[in-house]
């Protein structure tokens, strides 16, 4: 946290919380060269630290995290951040959680990631 | 089952972890998911699933509350999802299932890590299809909607590495997860928790409600609840039901929980398979102490005197002492058998012969000591 300048100007930024590195490593790299302000956590509650304070535009959550489901994430931050758009990617096609992100109106992309679809979901995606 | 009143239904603590959990516990019932919680036996898994139940929307609608552990299969699936006339003998007519018992309410699954590797198929399926097909049946009949809270003491992630839980079915009811730490991990709660439940018992006996000495506070405080709070709710009806309104002092506690000898057993039997050595004074000494409640006035203190012990021997008794106490001397006193009155005269005779031992470092390495590190090897 110290190592960044403290504003809170969080509103570009997208976060990424996987606790595969060399997925986490390749989607960082790709945003970072859409050009977007990229955040990224390996471990659930570092994450979970995180975002109970700030308001990141997108975050971007796997749905199997060691011990914890990504989408807890989700029931954590939005009651503060309700703006966030949360994208949950999974390597199953589970329909149970599907259906679960659905209702808490996030989208659920299975891995490998199609970055057509990726991007709609980023700022400036749709231009 | 037993009903308990929701006025009942407390999480008491004034430790982080618990702080969190209540937190946790407003997200819980806000969100409507499923959560999984897990903890050791008697954290307050069962409180936690009320708790969250009772704040939730579905608070007006049904807790329903199935044990999984010990029932055979075959029962579990037809308490759950109920059975038709003629399915099995004994089945003289339909039955609904408790999952149809509690529309627009809660099931707390309790002990799912014990379900069988079929249960969990038929379980996985319901979750799916929101569907109940009752045992004996051709076809579901019933879509029913209830919220899933599920728990365990179990470690499910090594179930799952063991091939004993699916892990499909695992990362469906944990969605929202919730730990409770054991009480031991946050003894800053055992004071208010203690005093809560001798009030509360005091009161149900009818008895004076007796002080509890700073001693007998730090006993209870440096022992280790393996129970969790069931068993200092025990502890706390125990002495209620003793009490004569006299303040309670170390040696009124229950033998386990002043005398950890489980803990010093488990430690020397480590210690002792670590190095087979010939047990030496100090160990046969702390051993009748500990175990056959001789006092340090008759075991320990004639053979120092007669220079039969050596100063080293006489500090590391009082190092063992320690390690069993959470570096407090108070309780040293009553864990080597002596009158709480003697608690002066001992720090003197420790002082006097250079043993007394500063506590401090027993007390930041005393959770991990008492877990792991055997009493032999640490001097
Ligand atoms: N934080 C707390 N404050 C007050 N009472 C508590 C607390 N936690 C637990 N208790 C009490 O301790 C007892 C055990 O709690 P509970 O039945 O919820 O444990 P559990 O985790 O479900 O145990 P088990 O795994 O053995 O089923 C209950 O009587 C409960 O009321
Ligand atoms: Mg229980």
């Amino acid at each position: 946290m110290s190592s960044e300048p403290s504003a809170p100007a969080q509103h570009g930024t997208i976060v990424v919380v996987d606790d595969d590195v060399s997925c986490l490593v390749a989607v960082e790299q790709i945003l970072r060269h859409w050009g977007l302000e990229t955040r990224t956590f390996r471990a659930f509650e570092d994450a979970r630290a995180y975002l109970a304070h700030a308001r990141p535009a997108v975050v971007i959550v796997d749905v199997r995290l060691g011990n914890y489901n990504g989408l807890q994430l989700i029931h954590f931050s939005r009651q503060h951040s309700p703006e966030t758009q949360w994208l949950v990617v999974s390597g199953f096609d589970d329909p149970v959680l599907r259906n679960e992100a659905t209702k808490l109106g996030a989208a659920f992309l299975t891995k490998p990631l199609d970055l057509q679809r990726l991007r709609e979901y980023l700022p400036g995606g749709h231009t | 089952m037993s009903v308990v009143p929701n006025s009942e239904v407390q999480l008491l603590g004034q430790s982080n972890a618990v702080q969190t959990i209540l937190s946790d516990v407003d997200c819980a019932a806000r969100s409507g998911a499923k959560v999984l919680i897990t903890g050791e036996t008697g954290v307050g898994k069962e409180v936690v699933a009320r708790l969250i139940h009772l704040r939730s929307a579905r608070a007006a609608g049904r807790l329903v509350t199935v044990n999984c552990a010990g029932l055979p299969d075959s029962l579990l699936e037809s308490e759950l999802f109920g059975h038709v006339r003629g399915s099995f003998t004994g089945a003289y007519r339909d039955k609904p299932g408790l999952l149809e018992m509690a529309p627009n309410g809660t099931v707390f699954l309790d002990e799912v890590g014990e379900m069988s590797t079929r249960m969990q198929v038929v379980l996985l399926r319901f979750l799916e299809t929101g569907e109940i097909q009752r045992v004996g049946a051709d076809r579901s009949h019933i879509r029913v909607n209830v919220r899933l809270i599920t728990a365990t003491n179990r470690d499910l992630p090594k179930e799952i590495a063991a091939g004993n839980f699916r892990e499909d079915l695992f990362f469906r009811l944990n969605v929202i997860r919730m730990h409770i730490p054991p009480l031991r991990e946050r003894i800053e709660d055992v004071p208010l928790l203690f005093d809560h439940y001798l009030d509360y018992y005091c009161q149900q006996h009818r008895v004076a409600r007796p002080q509890v000495s700073p001693g007998a506070l730090d006993a209870l405080m440096a022992y280790r609840w393996p129970g969790n709070i069931r068993e200092l709710r025990n502890v706390a009806e125990r002495l209620a039901l003793k009490s004569s309104g006299q303040v309670l002092r170390p040696g009124d506690l229950p033998t386990e929980v002043v005398k950890p000898a489980d803990r010093f057993e488990a430690a020397a039997a480590e210690g002792a398979a670590a190095a087979p050595s010939t047990s030496s004074p100090v160990e046969d000494l702390t051993g009748r102490m500990l175990r056959h409640g001789e006092s340090f006035w008759s075991v320990v203190h004639p053979l120092f005197m007669a220079r039969d012990l050596t100063r080293d021997d006489l500090r590391r008794i009082i190092e063992i002492g320690l390690e069993n106490t959470n570096g407090n001397y108070r309780l040293l006193v009553a864990l080597y058998n002596m009158p709480n009155e003697d608690y002066k005269r001992f720090l003197g005779f420790l002082r006097k012969h250079n043993c007394h031992l500063p506590f401090q470092r027993f007390r930041t390495i005393a959770s991990r000591a008492q877990q792991t590190r055997p009493v032999a090897a640490a001097g």
